[in-house]
């Protein structure tokens, strides 16, 4: 009997949220690196500087710096403090001083929306990704769940290898879908917690007609799903931290990619599978590049569903699922061999693409 | 039976978060001690989280966790009753707070500490500075948290951490 516990404990707590502090003060870095920023600018607006990245950032701009409760209310905000999302400053103070809803005059800036859809939506939406979390990755775990001490990644695991590739990659892409959940269940529980109480909640345009939740929005799980390039799968996979990363370091560098996907390894953790992750997307970004140039005119009807879009839709998922594998494997042997498995077929197929794609002459432009 | 068997589950518990806070700032046993005492959470939530973890066949953490994320729809409701200003700033630092203490124990200090320190940044720096500064400060001491502690990419990388002896 104890030992059917044991087993079933195993097996459900393959990867149990083991908690510490670190998660949090992720969170709680990109938090103040934001706000340091926002003061920053808020600074530079005040002496009627010109600077072309305090500008592009003014909406969110602080001008003085906050009182201490205010700041710990923001840095310990609950609905924030655990998984995100690290919206900026200007936004949680303006939800608890209530000025997105109301004028200094105390009057409605608009016809307020309904916090109740905002709120159940993606707590509903948190409770299925939750199950299909612990249904999916029950199923294919990416750790071995019969040997919980040493969590050895399934994917190098003998029995794995011993597969043939396609069955592997196929195991590999499940895994990894299935994971993808816990994130999602995450963010989205948060959203609605900060949804509750407005602040996910945009305020008026000048109109005064409600602009949207987005503030608390960090992804959306069909859009990454489903992306057609990796621009588009990076914008919705995080949201915040993207937003954090484009505002406060990509435009900061003078447009610096190496910067930037050096800071967002460097903010995960100083673990060798981020690294060779983010130093592997440029290959897929010149791919898309030179594809954008060469085959997108030829074949690109503009259907966001037709069979070229689907093309890239599988093309783009099948190529991350590839590359992304070091991020979950994180030491540097085990993510090599792994590779090593596949023959780095992934590697191969973007410079095979490359280079023969990069041979088709270029076709005219259309008129604009 | 039962009880005394939860007891040994909430105190291994806390004696984990004990040793991480050791490992992390060197504090004495006292000071470990006393940190301990100052939890807001009262230590029949705990055995009854532990034994509803017990129950589900989850560990601690994950149940904690799980409790703590859905426990902030409640805490959400009560941001929106509060009147605006700075009584829904002091709620959300004190909600916040006792968020962090439910899930991730007295490690909460190290929150606070860095926040803290940032703070002192932004007052004392002039901001061309602080936007070097605080950034600096903050991704340092995450980092330096993701060694010293047993972070759970780092706990992956090591074998053997949590076997038996």
């Amino acid at each position: 009997m104890t030992s059917e516990g044991h087993l079933h404990r195993q097996y459900i707590n393959y990867l149990g949220w083991d908690l510490d502090f670190t998660g949090p003060q992720m969170v709680l870095t990109m938090k103040l690196y934001a706000l340091a920023y926002n003061l920053y600018d808020g600074q530079v607006i005040k002496s009627g500087k010109e600077e072309r990245a305090s500008k592009k950032c003014a909406s969110v701009a602080v001008a003085e710096l906050p009182g201490i409760i205010e700041y710990l209310g923001y840095t310990f905000c609950f609905a924030t403090v655990l998984a995100g999302p690290a919206y900026e400053y200007k936004y949680y103070a303006d939800a608890c001083d209530g000025s997105r809803l109301y004028g200094k005059d105390g009057k409605p800036l608009g016809k307020i929306p309904s916090n109740i859809w905002p709120t159940v939506r993606p707590l509903l939406g948190s409770i299925l990704c939750l199950g299909l979390f612990v249904v999916g990755s029950g199923k294919y775990p990416l750790l071995d769940p019969t040997d919980p001490q040493n969590n050895t990644p399934m994917l190098i695991s003998a029995e794995q290898l011993a597969k043939p590739m396609y069955a592997r990659y196929a195991y590999s892409w499940l895994a990894l879908f299935c994971i993808r959940f816990k994130y999602y269940f995450a963010w989205m529980n948060a959203e609605g917690a900060n949804n509750i109480w407005y602040a996910g909640f945009e305020g008026f345009d000048d109109k005064g007609n409600a602009k949207g939740w987005e503030v608390s929005n960090n992804m959306d799980p069909v859009k990454f799903e489903t992306a057609p390039n990796l621009k588009t799968l990076s914008s919705v996979w995080n949201k915040k931290t993207a937003n954090w990363l484009a505002k406060y370091v990509y435009i900061r560098t003078n447009g610096s990619l190496f910067a930037t996907y050096g800071m967002s390894a460097f903010w995960h953790g100083f673990y060798p599978g981020y690294y060779i992750f983010f130093m592997s997307v440029p290959l897929i970004a010149f791919c898309e590049r030179i594809g954008r140039k060469k085959l997108s005119p030829r074949f690109d009807s503009g259907n966001p569903w037709g069979w070229y879009s689907i093309v890239c839709r599988v093309a783009t998922s099948l190529i991350v699922q590839y590359m992304i594998q070091p991020f979950q494997l994180l030491a540097f042997d085990w993510a090599v061999t792994n590779w090593k498995e596949y023959y780095f077929a992934g590697h191969l197929a973007c410079i095979v693409f490359y280079l023969v794609v990069s041979q088709l002459p270029t076709p005219k432009k259309k008129e604009a | 039976m039962n009880s005394s068997r939860l007891g040994v589950i909430t105190q291994k518990r806390l004696v984990i978060q004990g040793c991480d806070i050791l490992d992390l700032c060197t504090c004495s046993d006292t000071l470990t001690q006393s940190l301990r005492s100052l939890s807001p959470v009262p230590s029949f939530a705990k055995e009854a989280v532990a034994s509803l973890a017990e129950s589900a066949g989850q560990d601690y953490e994950t149940v904690v966790y799980l409790l703590g994320v859905f426990l902030c729809y409640p805490l959400g409701l009560i941001m929106l009753a509060l009147p605006y200003g700075k009584l829904k700033h002091l709620f959300s630092f004190i909600l916040g707070a006792f968020l962090l203490q439910f899930t991730i124990g007295v490690q909460w200090i190290h929150h606070l500490i860095s926040s803290l320190v940032a703070y002192a940044m932004f007052m004392f720096l002039p901001a061309k500075v602080a936007k070097i500064a605080v950034p600096v400060w903050m991704m340092v001491y995450m980092t330096a948290g993701m060694y010293a502690g047993e972070s759970v990419p780092l706990r992956m990388l090591k074998t053997n951490v949590h076997a038996p002896p």
